[in-house]
């Protein structure tokens, strides 16, 4: 029975570090998968100016698809007044993301920015708030690599070490 | 006032307090011919609105007021949340909506050299609501379109006397009926095209783009049977009109002038003139809360004027 119990609990540990490290891999694709719709947009606005409420049909990613933010944003295009569809999305779908809460922040400030003024100064907004998340995904996939040897060594040895004192 | 879905939906971008008075106001108005033409939102100024000839401030208890926030919030949300899409057009001044809808936009330029750059703290938005008015250019269609052949006509009149109202019956009553006609409607500014005039209709509409491109490519790629155009004037518009004339489309167009005279005064349209392009100059008149038009019509294969 000990022994069963202590291998119960080495197992949890473990797969809590192999969870807490996974966790970090969904953030690190989450905000990649943003920052391949802020290049689309960008396009969308610089290219054709296309009208905001359809820019976003055509844009597929399964990973923002599985979070419900591209779902929650396109169903929007039936409102009848469209207004601050991003915002509303995101705070539909802010339960499934994963974004720590500057990355949240980050994209909220995007969005902001999406219909509101000229096309070359909205151009000029879209282009800075792009290259900040760039830089805060480059950071993010560093933290990552570091974090996920950190979970699961950390996952490791708290099982290890609660199995030891069990036994 | 029958109010419509389209304007229903208009008032729901307004502020609340706006659109509750605006609502109240139409509820008032009776009469078949009773609408609003203008709702009119000013930074720091009473929301008024246009009703016949009258422009009525609109009052609960005090005046409405709306201020800077409110005023861009609305442009905002008429946009649908693209300004980025409209910037051309609102550096001319104007949004152009679905169905007809307009919103003249007013504010400080931003100038570069001699070209507005863009436009910035927005001080009044004038929303322009289009009533599908039906049946009243029949007396003058009985002058343009005879023995299945339609004569080019030019109709002048100073603005809101109903120039592309009538201009949209007709082209909504050319591209219908029982032998009708193909017909390119350029609608620079989407004010012609009306969806419940337009329904089942041989019209090919070529929305937002500048007159003398449209012009230029209903010509050559639509082969219609007549053009219509609104507010023709630069002269751009008029040689792409004299190019167009030569392949024989006739076409149908408004320009802004209180006289004939004053119309002959703009050089561009005094060259149409002196190329005969257009055979009827034809002067508008109408009372905005009347239904009919008077027509002051110069003849220019006989040189003459009459007044039906």
């Amino acid at each position: 029975m000990k022994w069963i119990g202590a291998v119960l609990c080495f197992l949890t540990s473990l797969s809590l570090g192999w969870m807490a490290g996974k966790n970090e891999r969904k953030r690190t694709e989450e905000c990649e998968a943003f920052l391949e719709l802020f290049v689309y947009i960008q396009n969308q606005v610089g290219y054709f100016l296309a009208p905001t409420k359809l820019m976003y049909k055509n844009f597929h990613h399964e990973v923002l698809k599985k979070t419900g933010f591209l779902d929650a944003l396109c169903a929007h295009e039936s409102d009848e007044v469209y207004f601050d569809a991003w915002e509303t999305a995101l705070k539909e779908s802010r339960g499934n993301l994963r974004l720590s809460e500057s990355q949240f922040e980050m994209v909220r400030s995007f969005g902001a920015c999406i219909g509101k003024s000229n096309e070359e100064l909205q151009l000029k907004h879209l282009e800075y708030h792009t290259k900040t998340f760039r830089a805060e995904t480059e950071k993010q996939k560093k933290q990552m690599q570091k974090n996920i040897k950190l979970y699961r060594t950390l996952g490791f040895s708290a099982g290890a070490a609660i199995l030891i004192l069990v036994i | 006032m029958k109010m419509d879905e389209e304007f229903l939906r208009i008032l729901k971008y307004l502020p609340e307090k706006v659109s509750a008075a605006v609502f109240r106001f139409a509820s008032n108005l009776h009469g078949k011919e009773a609408y609003i033409s203008e709702i009119r939102l000013r930074t720091n100024a009473p929301v008024s609105v246009s009703y016949g000839e009258r422009n009525i401030c609109l009052f609960d208890g005090k005046s409405i007021l709306c201020n800077e926030f409110e005023v861009a919030e609305t442009l905002q949300k008429l946009c649908e949340d693209s300004v980025h899409t409209y910037s051309e057009t609102l550096k001319e001044g104007f949004v152009a909506l679905e169905n007809g809808y307009r919103i003249g936009v007013c504010g400080r330029a931003g100038v570069s050299g001699d070209s507005i750059k863009s436009i910035y703290g927005i001080s009044s938005l004038s929303i322009r609501i289009p009533h599908p008015i039906r049946n009243i250019s029949q007396k003058i269609q009985a002058l343009l379109f005879r023995d299945g052949t339609v004569e080019s006509a030019l109709f002048y009149a100073p603005p809101n006397v109903g120039k592309t109202t009538l201009i949209r019956d007709m082209a909504s009553s050319f591209a219908g009926g029982k032998y009708p006609k193909r017909v390119a409607l350029i609608d620079t500014r989407g004010e012609i095209y009306m969806r419940e005039m337009f329904e089942n209709r041989l019209v090919d509409v070529l929305r937002g783009y500048p007159r003398a491109k449209g012009i230029e490519i209903a010509t050559r790629t639509l082969s219609p049977e007549v053009i219509f155009c609104d507010e023709i004037g630069s002269a751009e518009e008029a040689k792409a009109i004299l190019s167009a004339q030569n392949s024989g489309v006739p076409l149908i167009a408004t320009a802004h002038a209180e006289s004939r005279e004053a119309l002959f005064r703009r050089p561009n349209i005094r060259m149409l003139y002196e190329n005969e392009i257009f055979r009827y100059y034809i002067g508008l008149k109408r009372r905005a809360d009347e239904r009919n038009f008077a027509f002051d019509i110069f003849d220019t294969a006989i040189s003459a004027a009459s007044v039906i």
